[in-house]
Parts: C-alpha cells; structure tokens; sequence
C-alpha cells in the first residue's frame, strides 16, 4: 500500500487484492457487503443515482453521495459531501493482476476546491502544531 | 464543527489569496494587502472580518492603525481532518480484505 505524495489535492491508496476485479467491484456496489467493510448505505452504482453513507456521528455524520461514473469492474466514482461542509470526489478504479488479483487504487480527492491548493501544500510542510514560523516558512515556499 | 467554518472561509478565491499573501509575510496594515489586489479596501476589510471570524487570521491594533497576519493554530483543525482521511482509507482497505475473503468466489 503506497501513498501518492505527488497531488496535492488528493490522497491516494493503492493496493492489491487476491479477489478478481468482478468480486471486488460486489464489494464495492452492493449495499450488504459494501456496509461490511465502509459504512451501512443505501448504494445504487448507476450514474446519477444517489445514495447516502451512514458515518457514526464521530466520524462527520452521514456522507450524500452522487455516481459520477460507473463501468463495471473497472471504475466508480462518486462524489462525496460531507457534514464538514466540504465536497469531495472518491473514485476507485479496479484492473486485474496477472495471477487473477485485482489492482485497486482509491483517490479521494478535490480537497483543493475549499482550501486552496497551497494551503494544502503549507499543511503538508507544517508539523502537527504548526508555529507562526513554520507556516510563514511554508507560505513564503509558496509565494516562490 | 470548526472545519466548516474553514472550509467557508477559504472557498473564496480572494480571500484565499488574501490568507496566502498574510501567510507569506510577518505582519500586512490593509493598504499593504490591498496592493496588488483589484479589491476596494472595505472587500479587503471585510475578507479579512471573515477569516478572522474561522480564527485564521489575528488582528493586532495600533493606535488607529490595524495589522493582520495569520494565526498559526487556525490551521491545526484543517490539518487533522485531512490527517483523518489519510488514515481513514487505509484502515477500511484493511476491512474489505477480511470481506473478500468471506465471500463466494
């Protein structure tokens, strides 16, 4: 599992899975498996159809969603509007591997569209409790 | 919730810049911000009401003069919610191995 540093304003996972691309995509699409490993939700993988991930209140609360894309088994992608006020895209794409695994990487991203792409950018310079100095530091790395 | 307050504050492409060019500097008056920005000095005034309302920018007075620059803590609740997230997909990674494998082929 590796963790694309690249994009700013994104977090990706990758990983590989033994199952094929066809089971994964079940455990990405359907409601009962999907609540196993996610959240319970009320999925439906049909582009534009929406659907809501019950998040324990903790955890931001209950996440709408819209698919934007769906083309089993090799991508989904949905958007993702949390309680923070703040919009989001998740898309999952699925390849298989040649000993009939599947290849699955995860991209949450559109983080940039609230904060600003440097923002971002100062927060991955900035220790857990930034000081005034690291993030003057990190925003003159900015305007350079 | 704090993040909202933010997220808010920083969707505007103007007062992000705003917040960037604060962050790049030690201390910035108004007319100092102003420059270089196609913004009335109120806009200014009033961006900078908004990102100080979200505890991203403190305000220091003197005399009749205001400076600005950014609060370093106002960042902190940004920060851990992507931090969440970073941690958040792993771990579910971790979960739907365990539902694959409980699954029939």
């Amino acid at each position: 599992m590796t963790d694309d540093t690249a994009r700013e304003d994104s977090i990706t996972v990758d990983c590989t899975l033994d199952e094929p691309p066809e089971q994964v995509w079940r455990a990405l699409t359907e409601p009962a498996l999907l609540a196993q490993w996610l959240m319970p939700n009320d999925i439906s993988p049909g582009i534009g159809d929406r659907f809501t991930l019950q998040g324990s209140p903790d955890a931001g609360g209950a996440i709408d969603c819209e698919v934007l894309a769906a083309e089993p088994p090799r991508l989904l992608r949905y958007s993702w509007h949390g309680g923070e006020g703040l919009d989001t895209v998740v898309t999952f794409e699925l390849s298989g591997t040649t000993v009939g695994g599947t290849h699955l990487r995860i991209v949450h991203s559109g983080f940039a569209t609230a904060p600003a792409r440097g923002t971002v950018t100062m927060l991955r310079a900035a220790p857990r409790r930034p000081t005034a100095r690291t993030v003057m530091q990190s925003g003159l790395k900015l305007a350079a | 919730m704090v993040e909202s307050e933010i997220f808010r504050a920083l969707a505007d492409p103007t007062r992000r810049a705003i917040f960037e060019r604060l962050a790049g500097a030690r201390e910035m008056s108004v007319s100092q911000l102003k420059a270089g920005f196609d913004v009335s000095q109120p806009a200014i005034s009033q961006h900078l009401a908004a990102l100080r309302g979200a505890g991203l920018v403190a305000e220091r007075r003197e005399g009749r003069f205001a400076y600005y620059r950014v609060d370093p803590k106002g960042l902190t609740p940004l920060a851990c919610w992507i931090d969440r997230y970073r941690a958040f997909w792993p771990a579910r990674i971790e979960k739907l191995k365990d539902v694959l494998k409980g699954m029939d082929r």
